[in-house]
């Protein structure tokens, strides 16, 4: 179990407004697998760095396992913190073996093996990756995905009780980085460690977390089940972010429950109320590409008229930006062989289930006519 | 950190600077030598000394002896005293009051003996660094000159004299010169070398023909394009490879030498009068091996030792009853003009800045 | 987005984390490191600028605080003369040879120049000629009438070469130093990410124009820093100038320096003065071309692999190839032979057929028949030795505290490492002499071999530094973060990771400042004492005695003890080689 609390984190020259890391509260629960999410720079290395005893923290506390590494009064250095990392670069070092590489956590440090029981320890380390066969490899003379792996068993060999991963798939093209990912969920799930995962990559942390942690100008935005945050983003960072792409403004006109009638520029909506809205209420509401039902003929008088600014084939999808009253919505068809082209008029739907309300920010408020809601049947 | 650097380069000379300040206690801390010259020390005989000198075991000398000389003249003192070891440290003339002088500031007293050319080790001598010490054996200078009061060692006298390349000047179509005047003439310019450093030939000049014909010849040689060179020795050796053919200021025991090593190849010419230097041999302030420093400038300067000179080095040596090679010094032929033996270090310093600036070394 | 919260409150760490940090290991190796670094560069500096300022330095008589040795030295009449030539001097010397060196590097590193192997040889071989061998050695070779050369040229009737002239210095001075430019060079281009010149290859631009536009662009940095090593170097180094300089009425600093050396009291105001100029043009130099280069540290040792791009030079490879070997033959087998030639003469004589009669081996036989030179030759190979082997360390450690380590001051400790560079050799010995005689020292050092290694030690930082700097700097931090988070200690990271990682630009910091501390002779004249002298002040010694055969014959001895030096370090570092790939 990891436990973060108040963590600051300030590089020489920046201003305190401009923490690395600025505040953090987290718990991660024995044998899960967090997932620390953002964009560059937004302070989710330097958590995992300081959890790793790489940075010393200005203020706060990291435990592991119920047992301070830095706090007040104490740090523990790197080599003294029951971890194990991979990181970005891998950093295999290029003058040892594969095999080498593996044996070196268990001959260094205060509890060093013995050399031939260490050997037996990394090789079997080395074929929990499927790499026993390489062991006597130079270690540059690797693919990418196999100095992945001596990575992985490297970071492992010791059985550290934390497994620290330093976006570990982003040197990786695309088939592999799927299979890698698998493959670290499996080991994680298998040995039950806990894991601390830092990623860019949307797609990365909803696949393998038990926890995704969203991160944003060194402080969390908020946490939560993939499927929560995916589904119910709770703050518009996290909702962009996600890659929620279009943005309405609008204004809430009845109220009821936990439902809510929403009037926008291009029509009117029934979705799931939140927090902090009454009638009348200016609101933001996010809806994904692939929300909408497109059709090139009106179903219902409330779908929304628009017409086909440009398509772009996808394989499996079709992407059209649809320009409608005044704005323009990005819409993804799947299950659809001919494609609409420019010009063409189409009628929208959104999928009122999927439509993401928040109170407005505030900060840029959208100046869009507002029509009259067609009411007319 | 980009973007610092010039604030880094300050930085750095700031520190150094609090470093300066640092040195600088100790820099006037360290203990300046001079004061009152300790009393001459009394003369005692080679029985008396032997034991004690023996007892000390060691001596170190400070020599301008040519590297490949001291060694030998080493071999010849341990065969009349093998119990002394002689550490020699061979310096050259410029470098040996300096070394003295430093070493005594910082309280170091290594130094037993020191042999070097007049004006460097007057310089000693003026500046407190020495002992006065007359060896029993030693005779009066010749020529009305005198060392310092109390100070009587001279190990060997140096003559300047003009070496050339016989076949050389042939090539050039020059006749051999005569006379420091004849290389005035412009047929000899930029074809000979001359030491601006050369200051005991200057001074030896000066005591032969008074101050101002001096500096005119100088000048004179210097309006005639001389190669500098300041080695005796390397310009020599240079005559000798053909060029440049003449060399102004060469040391006649060491023509001498060369020719005989190579006869076709270098061949000198004494004027008269001859200017000639002194050698003074004297014993260093605290010398920490006092019995074997007086043992050894003893034997120097004795018949025996002077010999070993001679015959070791083919330096000249004023005694009477040693055997000094014909070519480089016989009195009767070429006579001898002194420079000063006691020289102040602002006339030293006075005659070296005419002397550069005559010959354009400045 | 919670960007409207209240700043936290600045903590302040407490006091006992600080204190056990400092009392680590690491912190005591560094901190360590660094005072020994900063010392050993404050004595010679300080003792210059002290003397700069003192009436009568180490000399007799009253001695104060004054400016006036700035004021002589300035408005002394030639001042102006004595400042042009040394620039004109140093600033060719430096276009020369850095244009030689980085020429030759992209031939070795970046082209498909044939016989590579010979080549990175040829280029490195001049570095053991002692430069007082190497310019007497130009000297006979060039002399005016004599000369062979000049006789070459007279008799296909060209116009001589005159040795004893600023052309001749800055001949002779660039072919001592390119070999440096050119170890500077590959540095530059063998670290240099080819997928650049790549990319401008393919967006249409002929190879011409990116040689120009992004090749020598990349490494501008480099050749500036060359330039600028070049440039200090030749200002202040001895032998060229008063051997060929001064003969024929050229003056620059040093020969200026040692003439007021020669002067009674030997006059150290004025030689400081002159060291104090260099030091502060030395500086300036360093702030303007780090303006002009603004550079970004990059890393490239990442564990993935990195091949520099080699361009095919066509018909071209040859002519290449014909460049190396006259590069060769001029400044290692021309004044080689010219040292074999005389050191077999009994005294010297041009090159004929007629002198051929009196070869012999008497010299060598002379050499080991005298036990003074083999005194010295065990001094040199211990007081080399030892020096290469401390400067590698401190530097190391050095290097990796300025570039890998956030600890404050470190930029100071990196300034302070580069100062001797711009020490004249000079000024160094009769700054670590005084130190070590006036300083009130529990140690005794004066008169034995330990001040010399000190001497060799402060001089040879800075080209430690330049083998080390980037070395280091090419190491990813997360191979060393690696390293620690799988419990090594800061130690064994070090001796396990760095260290191996390292060896090449180890090895070859440990042989350069060997060979640079083999040559010294500037500083050691003023160090030796009784029993420590070492070889390069006995070849001064012999050299000043005209005993030129003898010289000869040490030197031709010299090189050849330091081509062993060489081939066992490169015999160690291929070994290391072929354990990387």
């Amino acid at each position: 179990m990891i436990k973060l609390t108040g963590l600051v984190k300030r590089y020489p020259g920046r201003t305190v407004a401009n923490n690395a890391v600025d505040g953090i509260d987290l718990e991660v629960a024995e044998g899960e697998l967090v997932t620390l999410l953002g964009p560059s720079g937004c302070g989710k290395t330097s958590t995992l760095r300081l959890i790793a005893g790489l940075e010393r923290p200005n203020s706060g506390e990291i435990s592991i396992n119920g047992e301070v590494v830095a706090g007040p009064g104490c740090f523990l250095g790197a080599h003294r913190r029951p971890i194990g990392i991979v990181f970005q670069s891998y950093a295999i070092w290029p003058h040892m073996t594969v095999l080498e590489n593996v044996m070196f956590p268990l001959r260094v440090g205060r509890h060093r093996g013995r050399k031939a029981e260490s050997r037996t320890r990394a090789l079997a380390a080395l074929d929990g990756v499927g790499l026993a066969d390489l062991a006597d490899r130079p270690a540059p003379a690797l693919s990418g995905g196999q100095q992945q792996r001596v990575a992985l068993a490297r970071a492992l060999v010791r059985e550290p009780t934390v497994l620290l991963l330093d976006e570990p798939l982003s040197n990786l093209d695309a088939g592999l980085r799927d299979r890698m990912r698998d493959e670290i969920r499996a080991v994680q799930q298998r040995l039950g460690i806990t894991t601390v995962f830092v990623t860019h990559d949307q797609d990365e942390a909803l696949a393998v977390s038990d926890l995704v942690v969203v991160m944003n100008g060194g402080r969390i935005v908020e946490q939560g089940l993939p499927q929560e945050i995916y589904t119910w983003p709770r703050s518009e960072f996290t909702a962009r972010f996600l890659g929620v792409s279009n943005t309405m403004t609008g204004t809430v006109t009845a109220l009821d429950g936990a439902v809510a009638d929403i009037a926008v520029a291009s029509g009117t909506l029934r979705c799931r109320a939140c927090e902090g809205i009454e009638p009348g209420s200016r609101v933001s509401l996010f809806l994904r590409p692939e929300s909408f039902r497109l059709s090139r003929r009106q179903h219902d008088e409330n779908d929304w008229a628009g017409t086909i600014a440009f398509s772009i084939y996808q394989g499996d999808c079709w992407d059209y930006h649809v320009t409608l009253a005044g704005e323009t919505v990005k819409v993804r068809v799947y299950r659809e062989k001919v494609g609409l082209a420019h010009g063409d008029t189409v009628y929208l739907r959104p999928d009122e289930d999927a439509v993401i309300v928040m109170p407005e920010s505030g900060r840029a408020p959208v100046v869009t006519a507002l029509r009259e809601p067609r009411t007319s049947r | 950190m980009r973007g610092h650097r010039p604030r880094r380069i300050l930085g750095t000379v700031t520190a150094i600077t609090a470093g300066t300040l640092l040195l600088a206690a100790c820099g006037t801390s360290a203990a300046a030598p001079g004061g009152a010259a300790p009393a001459a020390a009394k003369a005692q005989s080679e029985a008396q000394l032997k034991a004690p000198a023996e007892k000390e075991g060691q001596v170190n000398w400070y020599t301008t002896f040519a590297s490949d000389d001291v060694s030998d003249m080493v071999k010849a003192f341990n065969k009349v005293y093998p119990k002394i070891k002689i550490n020699a440290l061979r310096l050259s003339a410029d470098q040996l009051p300096t070394r003295i002088i430093t070493e005594q500031r910082g309280g170091e007293f290594n130094a037993d003996v020191v042999s070097g050319d007049s004006p460097q080790v007057d310089e000693l001598i003026n500046a407190g660094a020495m002992q006065p010490y007359c060896p029993p054996d030693e005779q009066p200078l010749p020529g009305g000159q005198t060392l310092p009061k109390g100070y009587c060692g001279n190990v060997y006298v140096v003559t300047t004299t003009i070496a050339y390349n016989p076949a050389a000047l042939r090539r050039l179509g020059l006749p051999a010169p005569r006379t420091f005047q004849d290389l005035t003439d412009p047929k000899w310019r930029g074809q000979f070398s001359i030491d601006p450093g050369a200051v005991n030939f200057y001074d030896a000049l000066i005591a032969q023909e008074g101050h101002d014909k001096a500096l005119a010849l100088i000048k004179a040689l210097g309006a005639n394009q001389p190669k500098l060179v300041s080695s005796h020795t390397l310009a020599l050796t240079q005559v000798e490879a053909g060029e440049p053919a003449v060399t102004a200021t060469a040391y006649g025991y060491k023509s001498a030498s060369e020719k005989r090593k190579n006869p076709t190849a270098l061949e000198f010419v004494n004027t008269s009068p001859l200017p000639t230097s002194f050698t003074p041999i004297d014993i260093v302030k605290n010398a920490p091996h006092m019995a074997a420093a007086e043992l050894f400038t003893d034997w120097m300067v004795s018949q025996p030792g002077q010999q070993a000179v001679i015959d070791t080095t083919n330096h000249t040596s004023l005694r009477t009853d040693v055997h000094n090679d014909p070519t480089v010094w016989n009195p009767s032929v070429w006579k001898p003009a002194y420079g000063a033996a006691n020289i102040s270090s602002a006339q030293y310093n006075q005659y070296a800045t005419e002397m550069k600036q005559a010959l354009g070394a400045d | 987005m919670a960007t409207l919260t209240a700043v936290p409150p600045e903590t302040h760490e407490p006091a006992v984390p600080h204190r056990r940090r400092f009392f680590e290991p690491r912190y005591l190796i560094l901190f360590g490191a660094a005072v020994v670094v900063a010392y050993l560069a404050l004595v010679p500096v300080g003792t210059m600028l002290i003397a700069s300022l003192r009436s009568t330095f180490l000399g007799i008589g009253p001695d104060t605080w004054t400016f006036g040795n700035y004021v002589r030295t300035f408005t002394a009449s030639g001042f102006g003369a004595l400042v042009a030539n040394s620039f004109g001097y140093a600033a060719a010397t430096a276009l020369v040879s850095v244009v030689l060196g980085f020429g030759l590097a992209w031939l070795v590193t970046r082209t498909n120049t044939p016989a590579k192997g010979f080549a990175r040889i040829a280029a490195l071989v001049p570095l053991i000629i002692p430069g007082i061998l190497n310019t007497v050695a130009w000297a006979l070779l060039f002399s005016p009438q004599t000369g062979p050369l000049n006789q070459v040229l007279r008799a296909v009737h060209l116009p001589i070469f005159d040795i004893y002239s600023l052309r001749g210095m800055i001949f002779v001075q660039s072919t001592h130093v390119t070999p440096i430019a050119y170890l500077m060079g590959v540095a530059a281009f063998t670290s240099m990410d080819s997928s650049l010149e790549e990319a401008a290859l393919s967006s249409g631009a002929r190879p011409v124009r990116v040689f120009r536009g992004i090749t020598l662009r990349l490494v501008r940095p480099a050749i500036l820093a060359a330039a600028l090593l070049m440039f200090i170097q030749t200002i202040s180094t001895f032998e060229v100038p008063q051997l060929l300089g001064v003969p024929n009425h050229t003056f620059v600093f040093v020969s200026r320096m040692y003439d007021a050396l020669q002067s009674f009291p030997a006059d150290y105001g004025t030689v400081a003065v002159i060291g104090v100029f260099v030091l502060v043009i030395a500086a300036v130099g360093l702030i303007v071309s780090q303006r002009m280069t603004k550079r970004s540290p990059t890393q490239t040792v990442t564990g993935k692999g990195f091949r520099p791009k080699v361009t095919d030079l066509g018909r071209w490879r040859w002519p290449a190839f014909a460049v190396f070997v006259v590069f060769f033959l001029v400044t290692v087998v021309l004044p080689l032979a010219m040292l074999l030639w005389s050191s077999l003469l009994p005294t010297y004589r041009p090159p004929s057929l007629a002198a051929l009669r009196s070869l012999s081996l008497r010299n060598y036989l002379t050499l080991f028949d005298t036990p003074s030179l083999l005194d010295s030759l065990r001094n040199s190979a211990i007081t080399a030795l030892s020096a290469g082997l401390i400067v590698t360390v401190l530097t190391a450690v050095v290097a990796y505290l300025t570039i890998k380590t956030r600890i404050r001051g470190r930029w100071l400790l990196d300034g302070l490492a580069t100062v001797p560079i711009a020490v004249p050799s000079i000024v160094m010995g009769v700054g670590v002499l005084y130190w070590y005689l006036a300083a009130p020292l529990p140690l005794h050092l004066y008169g034995t071999l330990a001040i010399l290694i000190v001497a060799f030690v402060t001089i040879g930082l800075p080209y430690g530094m330049r083998y080390l700097g980037p070395g280091i700097s090419q190491i990813n931090d997360e191979l060393e973060e690696a390293a620690s988070a799988s419990g090594a200690g800061w130690a064994q990271t070090f001796r396990r990771i760095y260290v191996p990682l390292l060896m090449p630009s180890l090895l070859a910091a440990f042989l350069y400042t060997t060979i640079v501390a083999f040559r010294e002779i500037s500083a050691a004249i003023f160090l030796y004492s009784q029993n420590t002298e070492v070889m390069a002040v006995k070849v001064y010694d012999l050299w000043s005695n005209g005993d030129y055969s003898t010289v000869a014959a040490l030197g031709v001895v010299m090189v050849l003890l330091l081509t062993a030096v060489v081939g066992v370090v490169r015999l160690i570092s291929r070994r290391f080689a072929l354990e990387h790939t």
